[in-house]
């Protein structure tokens, strides 16, 4: 009887390819223990400094090309002057460029005024996350700032996210409208708690709210506290339509955020927050016989 | 050898590009898998082990700036790579019709193997929102990008390693 025998070429093919998936297999098991994060860390510190360099040029080519049109006039003012002085148009964008930071910053410097309670780590956002399913951004400031794990992270408009991974000189943040993202809420007017919920599109929607509540569009909505995540009252977006369904104990609204997580440039890391340690209080809650 | 060592440069500046440049074109709620695309039309022109040494190296990088489970990326690389390689000898040769077409099921199967790991990594799953919403989109723009990419795949290959020539006298 013939043996079935693979071409030497496939199975050369086959076997390291098996190989490598088998690594890979070994990679994602071991990862999930956090054996990778030292070399993460590691792989992560001279490619932070070339996407900052990246993302800084795509950023002022985009300020540049999609500015508001009332910069229209602007815009053709520097035209004439180019034609000009082709030197001075090159130190206008420059400062055009600064001046759009400086909105950001000083908006950020507005709402850290506004909450003085808090300790802010100003960053900006280098990099988005490689995968089209998940929402993460990566942050241009790490451990050596004193960045953590579990921190909140906003910006003048409202909630960002929270830090899930932080190296020495990057971290990552997780942002509300990830799926995997759960937020506990209160309407700011009715003072309903509710939990907000990131969708596979990139949408915000808040369940868990009980049908008597009487919830409009324009309810503006904000962090509850419960839970420890994030410290209580930070604007979470506004409701901007609500569902309710008589034969439904809780309805549920489609929650419009200020902030356009597309665009995101430089946000601020609450560095003072520290989430109570819940897990000790839950190993005691067994009744009492 | 020499094609792996362009991957060397190369493939940090595709992990950078797509982390910094891509997410931000968009169509509907799909993206451009940049990488997979990279690797996918080196598999082609460079039939050999080259494409799944690739997507190996491709992937960790993806996944070091990913906030994903580490290896998920990985593994969705190199098994598309695998499946490139099985069909090698199937096709009188690569062109680019072939090429659209691994763009389109590469597509499908990276997302479908990445989803996988996603979701038994604890991460909410929801397989055909998923795939409906960002994979469909997501295959129209690969095989877009897939046509310039294939081009250039080409061009490289042949000035990393020309086709050996065996002349009869």
């Amino acid at each position: 009887m013939r043996r079935f025998k693979l071409p030497p070429w496939l199975a050369d093919r086959l076997g390291l390819a098996t190989l490598l998936l088998i690594l890979s297999i070994g990679v994602i098991v071991l990862g999930q223990r956090g054996v990778f994060n030292p070399a993460k860390s590691g792989l992560l510190a001279p490619l932070v400094p070339v996407q900052t360099f990246v993302t800084q040029i795509y950023n002022t080519v985009y300020n540049n090309l999609f500015a508001p049109s009332d910069l229209e006039e602007l815009r053709k003012r520097n035209a004439e002057l180019e034609q000009q002085v082709a030197q001075l148009t090159n130190e206008n964008v420059q400062l055009r460029e600064a001046e759009a930071q400086l909105k950001v910053v000083s908006a950020l410097l507005d709402y850290a005024r506004a909450n003085p309670e808090q300790r802010y780590i100003a960053a900006d956002v280098v990099g988005r996350d490689e995968s089209l399913f998940l929402r993460y951004v990566l942050l241009n400031k790490g451990t050596n700032d004193g960045v953590t794990r579990d921190m909140p992270v906003v910006t003048d408009q409202g909630l960002v996210g929270v830090i899930t991974e932080a190296t020495a000189n990057a971290s990552k943040v997780l942002l509300v409208t990830d799926a995997s993202s759960a937020v506990n809420v209160r309407l700011q007017d009715s003072r309903a708690e509710g939990v907000i919920t990131g969708q596979e599109s990139g949408e915000l929607r808040l369940n868990y709210i009980s049908v008597d509540v009487d919830m409009k569009p324009g309810d503006r909505i904000i962090t509850s506290g419960l839970g420890g995540q994030f410290p209580a009252g930070i604007v979470v977006g506004t409701v901007a339509s609500a569902r309710k369904r008589t034969f439904d104990v809780f309805q549920e609204a489609d929650v419009k955020s200020a902030i356009d997580f597309n665009r995101l440039e430089t946000v601020l890391i609450i560095t003072n927050f520290e989430p109570p340690q819940l897990r000790p209080l839950l190993g005691t809650a067994t009744p009492a016989p | 050898m020499r094609s792996l060592i362009i991957a060397l440069p190369i493939l940090p500046v595709v992990a950078i590009l797509q982390s910094a440049v891509f997410p931000y074109i968009r169509f509907l709620n799909g993206g451009f898998d940049v990488m997979l695309i990279v690797v996918l039309a080196w598999s082609l022109v460079q039939r050999g082990n080259d494409g799944p040494i690739w997507a190996f190296i491709g992937g960790l990088l993806g996944d070091v700036l990913s906030g994903g489970p580490m290896g998920a990326m990985t593994l969705g690389l190199v098994s598309v790579t695998l499946l490139i390689a099985l069909t090698e000898g199937r096709f009188y040769k690569s062109n680019w019709p072939v090429a659209l077409l691994a763009s389109v099921l590469g597509t499908l199967v990276y997302h479908l193997i990445y989803l996988i790991v996603l979701g038994l990594s604890g991460h909410p799953v929801n397989l055909a929102d998923d795939l409906t919403l960002v994979t469909l989109p997501s295959a129209i723009l690969n095989a877009l990008l897939m046509l310039p990419m294939y081009q250039t795949a080409k061009w490289l290959a042949i000035q990393v390693a020309p086709p050996k020539v065996e002349l009869e006298q």
